[in-house]
């Protein structure tokens, strides 16, 4: 007799829960597009931000509310981008590939440091706080903020010197908000020539505090075939719609700041 | 020429970790030669065993973990775990136990949470209970002291013996010197528990070198007194005398090394107070009316789970919060 | 008779005074070319008057203030301007700065009275614009205009003139010499302030460690100067911080966030006393200033009179200091100096000493994990939990470190560490980023 009080009892406190399930999610219902956990599944799923969102799904959520295939998430890349518009049943939009690009090639070698620094290893402690402990005020301070804030390991310390690979680098520009001195930028993949300094000093100074600081000497300017270099903001930049990378810039630097850099960062 | 750059202060106090851990090893000094005194060679063995154990485990996960082996394992913090288990342990426990208890305590009580001052237990007790579960058998087997009656191999802890068989045979083992033996340690038990005075004289060297502050023990201790004093007031009969408590057991190791362990202890003088009189109160509690005879182990062990709400909320006041003249 | 001290933390660190305690304050020459900057104080910066070429004169105007919390820079030498120019500090930062080659003469300005020993009080009420024309600033470090901090706000009024005498910084005996050779100078000047205030209550608070500058400035608070008190204070650092100096004292605590004029009370340094007598006296502005150049670098540890602009490597070389056996070079004290590098900074009105530690009085070590140990909150006098502010700023969550702004960075909580975590630092990035996000 005790195991059908047991069985009659268990089958109605189930049947009493199921039903309580049943209405709860028939009664809360919340509609939601399909296309949303589609597009989601066919993001990489990292959450780093990269796109602007936060995080994967309120991207996908994004995308498919407002059905725009413009939307870019950069670690996904074209691949990605082509399966939402797929999905969405849309033409893909074109994205450039963008990856994060160091400014600075001052390695413990060619840029003078002030001291020896004990300290958080962090750069933005040390800058905030400090004022750093390279001589010049603008370059890499080698503590390794970059390389803490990327998820994906596409930034390394050498020399002293920051260093991105270009292969892992999904531009998701986390590094760029992490570097206390703003001396890394995003800017297309793909062959470019580039004066690595943001120094804004001119002069001596920097040729005494820096072998590969820029010094604003002009020489690249005044010889580019195609007017492509200029000063902008105090900085040299050069114009890569203008440049034909033909490198006659790069040989005539006195402190070897231009390089030039293939697809995949290696310098030519 | 290095020339050094650092944001101020450029001087610093002489004690670093090291320094620390090296004095609490040196206030052991004095329990630990009572427990070879009373419990032999097997105790040095028992002390030895973990101390070896726990170096070794400590090199171990600190390689796994991708830190210096050179600059953590030696720097006396893994040593005075292994001691403090060890003076948790009976003297005549097998010596693989010490291993696996060594390894739970340096794996589970440490390195899991990221080494030192990242553990929210005392790696020492996380060890010592998780014996105790697993194998009660060995870590309840007293050895008698070397000054005891030699007819006997094993005997009863005085606490274990009032659970047991209750007040009367207490009170004869009481009557029989019993107050000099929970003093000095000629009495059954852990090698640490024994010696009420060494390990009260190793208390006072930390107090003395402001290793730990007073709050913790005298808390620890007076809320045991209480309650118990409380309860033998109302039933003297039911209950042991409140002298009896605070000698007994393991209060004085737990209250003076175990509790002060400054990693799993609040870091506020208040905060201190509070976690004091927690463990006192719980330890109180399980001795009188719980199922195991001894209760510091788990009161110290619950309490150190409350030590991050403790030092959210005891917090001081800033200066000059409290009034122009205070 | 007990000692007055602050209630709550603290330390005692060695306070290897010995090295230069014994040194008499001697006049270093004035360099060959002063640089000095046009930002010495804290407040707005000040706005040049002389362009290059300029012919000046010791004690000439230099630069004007630029706002009311600001202060006039005046020549140290007498010269030609060189060029105004971006120069580095000791904190790092540039700031623009006057260079003038000098002439080798020393022409004062006219209306200077060198020789003069006497303020004449009845003047009263002119004090305190000549205390500002004389660019005096708060000389113990902060360098707070010294005229604006002698302008309470009207609704507080103040009844206490507080004097630091305490030099609770190791290794730092500039104040310590100038109360034992110029102790009646220094109380004129506090009288001065007095007035100014019109307050009838002064303590000047000097540490126990140092007992023959009691003696000295007890002599010499006769007279017309008697109504000064001088206090004794238990020898603790930070003993000097000016609201563990008013809790000493008057036993009065000043309230989180709030200033000293909130219990009535002023606080002004012994060295910006000297200050303030050198411009009532002799209508000399402030051009020099003891500076303590110590350290077990230094071979011949001592305490200069130095022209402000003076580069910092002229003061080493008179101290005779050892390169090869510098590690860290400091300016201020131990706890709250900033490390230099460039030995061409120059001597600014803030500066109290010069350290140049060896090897044995400097040891780098990295931080490792915090240890829970409590003893950061033993030592802050300020009621902190140190450890905890450094734990938010390491995991970046600046809200949670709202109690950094108590803070006043005296580095206790950081030297006691045994973890050596580098707490100070990490307070500061908090209090940095804070300051920030405000924006």
């Amino acid at each position: 007799m005790a195991i059908v009080t047991a069985a009659v009892f268990l089958g109605a406190l189930g049947a009493l829960l199921a039903t309580m399930l049943i209405v709860s999610a028939r009664k809360f219902y919340v509609y939601e597009d399909p296309k949303i956990s589609q597009v989601e599944e066919a993001l990489p799923g990292a959450n780093c931000g990269g796109c602007g969102f936060p995080g994967c799904a309120s991207f996908a959520k994004h995308v498919v509310e407002t059905r725009n295939a413009d939307f870019f998430c950069p670690p996904g890349g074209a691949a990605v981008q082509n399966k939402i518009a797929e999905i969405l049943g849309m033409t893909a939009g074109t994205a450039i590939a963008m990856t994060a690009h160091v400014y600075c090639k001052g390695t413990d070698e060619k840029a003078k440091s002030l001291g020896t620094y004990i300290g958080i290893q962090d750069c933005t402690a040390a800058d905030l706080v400090m004022g750093g402990h390279k001589v010049c005020p603008f370059g890499c301070l080698g503590l390794g903020s970059c390389v803490a804030a990327c998820q994906f390991g596409a930034l390394s310390i050498v020399d002293g010197v920051a260093v991105v690979d270009e292969d892992k680098c999904t531009g998701c520009g986390k590094c760029v908000s992490a570097c206390p001195r703003g001396i890394i930028t995003m800017i297309p993949k793909g062959p470019r020539v580039v004066v690595d300094c943001h120094s804004g000093d001119k002069g001596a100074p920097v040729k005494k505090y820096c072998q590969v600081g820029c010094f604003t000497c002009m020489i690249c300017v005044k010889k580019c075939p195609e007017k492509a270099i200029s000063l902008v903001n105090g900085r040299i930049e050069i114009d890569q719609d203008k440049c034909t990378q033909c490198g006659i810039c790069i040989d005539v630097c006195p402190q070897n700041v231009i390089n030039g850099y293939l697809g995949a960062g290696v310098i030519s | 020429m290095t020339i050094y750059l650092q944001s101020s202060p450029h001087i610093r106090g002489k004690e670093d970790v090291r320094a620390v851990m090296f004095q609490v090893v040196l206030a052991l000094v004095p329990g630990i030669i009572a427990a070879v005194v009373f419990f032999g060679a097997r105790a040095a063995l028992v002390l030895g065993v973990a101390a070896a154990s726990v170096l070794v485990f400590e090199a171990l996960f600190l390689r796994m973990a991708g830190k210096s082996v050179k600059d953590f394992a030696l720097d006396g913090s893994g040593l005075i775990t292994a001691l403090l288990l060890a003076m948790n342990l009976p003297a005549g426990i097998p010596v693989y136990m010490i291993v696996v208890g060594a390894f739970v305590a340096v794996l589970l009580g440490k390195h899991t949470f990221g080494g030192l001052g990242n553990n929210p237990f005392n790696p020492a007790l996380v060890g010592r209970v998780f014996l105790l579960i697993s194998f009660p058998t060995a870590m309840t087997t007293w050895p008698v002291t070397a000054l005891a009656d030699m007819d006997v191999a094993t005997a009863a802890t005085p606490l274990g013996l009032f659970k047991t068989d209750g007040a009367d045979a207490l009170s004869a083992w009481l009557a029989n010197n019993g107050y000099v033996n929970l003093l000095t340690g000629n009495r059954g038990g852990c090698l640490g528990e024994s010696s009420a005075i060494a390990i009260i004289l190793g208390g006072l060297f930390l107090l003395w070198r402001k290793i730990i502050t007073w709050e913790i023990p005298v808390t620890f201790i007076a809320s045991v007194a209480l309650i118990t004093g409380i309860a033998w007031a109302v039933s003297p009969d039911n209950y042991a005398n409140p002298a009896f408590h605070v000698l007994s057991g393991g209060l004085m190791l737990g209250a003076w090394f175990m509790a002060t362990d400054m990693v799993t202890s609040p870091v506020t003088r208040k905060g201190q107070i509070i976690f004091g009189l927690g463990c006192g109160v719980l330890t109180a509690v399980i001795r009188l009316w719980g199922g195991y005879p001894e209760g510091v182990s788990f009161a110290i062990l619950i309490m150190n789970g409350f030590v991050p709400l403790i030092d959210r909320y005891m917090v001081p006041k800033h200066f000059g919060a409290r009034g122009v003249t205070a | 008779m007990s000692l007055l001290a602050f209630r709550k933390g603290g330390i005692h660190p060695a306070d290897r005074k010995e090295l230069s305690a014994a040194a008499t304050i001697t006049a270093l020459p004035a360099p060959g070319t002063v640089i000095i900057p046009l930002m010495q104080h804290i407040g707005a910066p000040t706005k040049p008057v002389v362009k290059k070429g300029d012919e000046v004169k010791v004690g000439q105007v230099l630069a004007e203030p630029g706002g009311f919390v600001s202060t006039v820079i005046h020549s140290s030498v007498s010269g030609k301007v060189k060029k105004l120019a971006d120069v580095p500090t000791a904190g790092g930062d540039r700031v623009p700065a006057i260079e003038i080659v000098n002439n080798g003469e020393d022409i004062w300005v006219d209306g200077v009275d060198l020789d003069a020993t006497e303020i004449d009080f009845s003047a009263a009420d002119d004090f305190k614009d000549r205390i500002r024309d004389a660019g005096i600033v708060g000389m113990g470090g902060a360098a707070f205009p010294t005229h604006v901090k002698l302008s309470p706000p009207k609704d507080s009024p103040v009844d206490a003139l507080v004097i630091n005498g305490a030099e609770c910084e190791p290794y730092l005996t500039a104040d310590y010499r100038l109360m034992i050779e110029k102790p009646r100078e220094v109380l004129l000047g506090v009288k001065a302030m007095m007035l100014v205030l019109s307050v009838e209550k002064a303590l000047v608070g000097i540490e126990d460690n140092k007992p023959d500058a009691y003696r000295a400035m007890r002599a010499a608070a006769t007279g017309e100067l008697a109504g000064i008190e001088i206090k004794l204070l238990r020898t603790r650092y930070p003993q000097g911080a000016e609201k563990q100096l008013i809790e000493a004292l008057l036993g009065r605590r000043v309230p989180p966030g709030k200033l000293p004029f909130a219990v009535g009370v002023i606080v002004q340094n012994v060295g910006t006393c000297y200050a303030v007598f050198e411009a009532l006296a002799k209508n000399k502005p402030l051009i020099e200033r003891v500076v303590t150049v110590t350290g077990r670098a230094a071979d011949k540890p001592s305490n200069f009179l130095v022209r402000l602009g003076t580069p910092v490597s002229a003061l080493m070389e008179a101290a005779e200091v050892s390169d090869d056996a510098v590690r860290a070079m400091i300016s201020g004290g131990p706890m709250m100096g900033r490390a230099f590098r460039h030995t061409e900074i120059p001597v600014v009105k803030a500066t109290s000493g010069i350290l140049l530690m060896d090897a044995e009085e400097f040891t780098a070590r990295q931080e490792r994990d915090c240890i829970r140990c409590g003893r950061c909150v033993d030592a802050c006098p300020m009621g902190l939990i140190p450890c905890d502010l450094a734990a938010f700023a390491e995991f970046s969550n600046w809200d949670a470190a709202a109690g950094v702004d108590d803070c006043v960075e005296c580095g206790s909580c950081q030297y006691v560490c045994p973890s050596r975590r580098f707490l100070v630092q990490w307070i500061r990035l908090a209090k940095a980023q804070r300051r920030r996000l405000k924006k």
